[in-house]
């Protein structure tokens, strides 16, 4: 369908709760209709996930230059990594899990095709899930998250996310201030950190 | 039991990361244990069916391209039976814990819902004993709301109530499928809950008929 009810997690998760189902459901977040919405597989998985409703996941890839559903075995490390460290910090997909919901190309003809497509798939997972642990327990990337938002926890920003001051009273704290001091988000040095647990 | 993958003699089995074998996995070690959980508890993983045992790889450009020995049987369930053996020896060479199915893969339609209802319960008893026999176990199950003509529509978002009522029961009887099998979820999947044209639609009125879907099954 050109427009589909359930077309990303945001859309579904709107759906569920305006029709009073949230409680009832879990999303299955597919790999392929992640970018078919034009977005990626990480960013739905961490849209279902931050809801509290990552129930269970369809592991497959697309292609970017093709606009059909191609439903290709996960080969793609990066993306496979991204998925297992959002799925480590949920603790888990159980009862949920990995479902390849894809198929091996129409020259792929032999039975043992399947098997090789398998095994590419679950390799791909299994080392991700090596990957994705390592980076967890080493706490590089969450402590520096944990820092790049430290100032609400403590101060006016601690104040503004209690929702003790309004913005009268930030206004008051602002002109009181000097200029905010820029702080870098050192998105190329946090791309090296997690490719050096890759290779 | 060798039947429809003889080329894969046995279990495909951890060798490490410096394996050349092309049948043999190089991180996938099943019970490795990766913090307080090992490889297969993490990850979970499950064969489709639909796409593993049914796809014949038809593409928009072209018709069948893989000549499945499983598929060859000209009586539907028959096919669907054979389907079953090759899926379970699949599984276990495979050493995969779980698999997933649309109604409509398992069993095929007959002619009447009714008869599509015998065709999938006597499927299920089939596949009831085969996880039996394996331990191999049903992640979840799901109804086919898309592949069939009737759908071209939609299913719960159908502007037919006789349609929306169809897919209920159908879904109803996935439900119990799934349950009969133990399946640990069940899945819905709207990819004809939608639309083309304002023109024709209106489009509160189908989100309404898809909430009132899901209400009604659970």
């Amino acid at each position: 369908m050109k427009h589909q009810y359930d077309s990303d997690a945001a859309t579904t998760l709107y759906f569920l709760k305006e029709y009073d189902l949230i409680d009832e459901f879990k999303l299955n977040i597919e790999a392929n209709h992640a970018t078919l919405a034009g977005s990626s597989f990480e960013h739905e998985l961490a849209v279902a996930s931050a809801a509290g409703k990552l129930g269970s996941v369809d592991a497959n890839r697309g292609d970017l230059l093709l606009g059909w559903d191609t439903d290709q075995f996960p080969t793609d490390i990066y993306s496979t990594t991204m998925a297992m460290m959002i799925i480590l910090n949920q603790n888990g997909l159980a009862p949920g899990g990995l479902n390849f919901d894809a198929h091996v190309r129409r020259s792929s003809i032999d039975p043992t095709d399947l098997f090789y497509a398998h095994i590419g798939g679950m390799d791909t997972f299994a080392k991700s899930l090596l990957i994705a642990h390592q980076i967890i327990e080493d706490k590089v990337l969450s402590k520096f998250v944990e820092e790049r938002y430290s100032s609400h926890t403590s101060g006016i920003g601690a104040q503004i996310m209690s929702g003790k001051v309004g913005l009268e009273e930030v206004e008051k704290w602002v002109l009181n201030e000097k200029n905010p001091v820029l702080q870098s988000a050192r998105q190329e040095m946090l791309e090296n950190i997690f490719n050096s647990y890759i290779f | 039991m060798s039947k429809y993958f003889p080329a894969v003699a046995k279990q495909i089995q951890y060798e490490g990361k410096d394996s050349k074998n092309p049948l043999a996995f190089r991180y996938y070690n099943k019970n490795q244990k990766v913090g307080s959980k090992t490889m297969a508890e993490h990850l979970r993983f499950a064969v489709a069916w639909w796409h593993t045992f049914m796809g014949d790889g038809t593409d928009m450009f072209g018709g069948t391209s893989f000549q499945r020995e499983w598929r060859k049987a000209s009586n539907p369930m028959d096919r669907a039976k054979k389907t079953m053996e090759a899926a379970f020896e699949f599984f276990q060479k495979l050493g995969v814990d779980y698999y997933c199915f649309h109604d409509r893969d398992i069993a095929p339609e007959g002619d009447s819902f009714a008869k599509s209802c015998k065709n999938l319960e006597t499927m299920v008893e089939m596949a009831k004993k085969l996880q039996k026999e394996t331990g191999v176990k049903l992640l979840w199950g799901t109804a086919n709301l898309f592949g069939n003509a009737i759908y071209t529509q939609g299913a719960a978002t159908n502007p037919d109530a006789h349609i929306m009522a169809t897919a209920a029961a159908q879904v109803k009887n996935a439900i119990d499928a799934t349950k009969e099998l133990g399946g640990e979820n069940y899945v819905f999947w709207g990819g004809r809950e939608g639309y083309e044209t304002l023109l024709n639609t209106d489009l509160k009125k189908e989100q309404e008929k898809l909430a009132r879907f899901l209400h009604m099954a659970f």
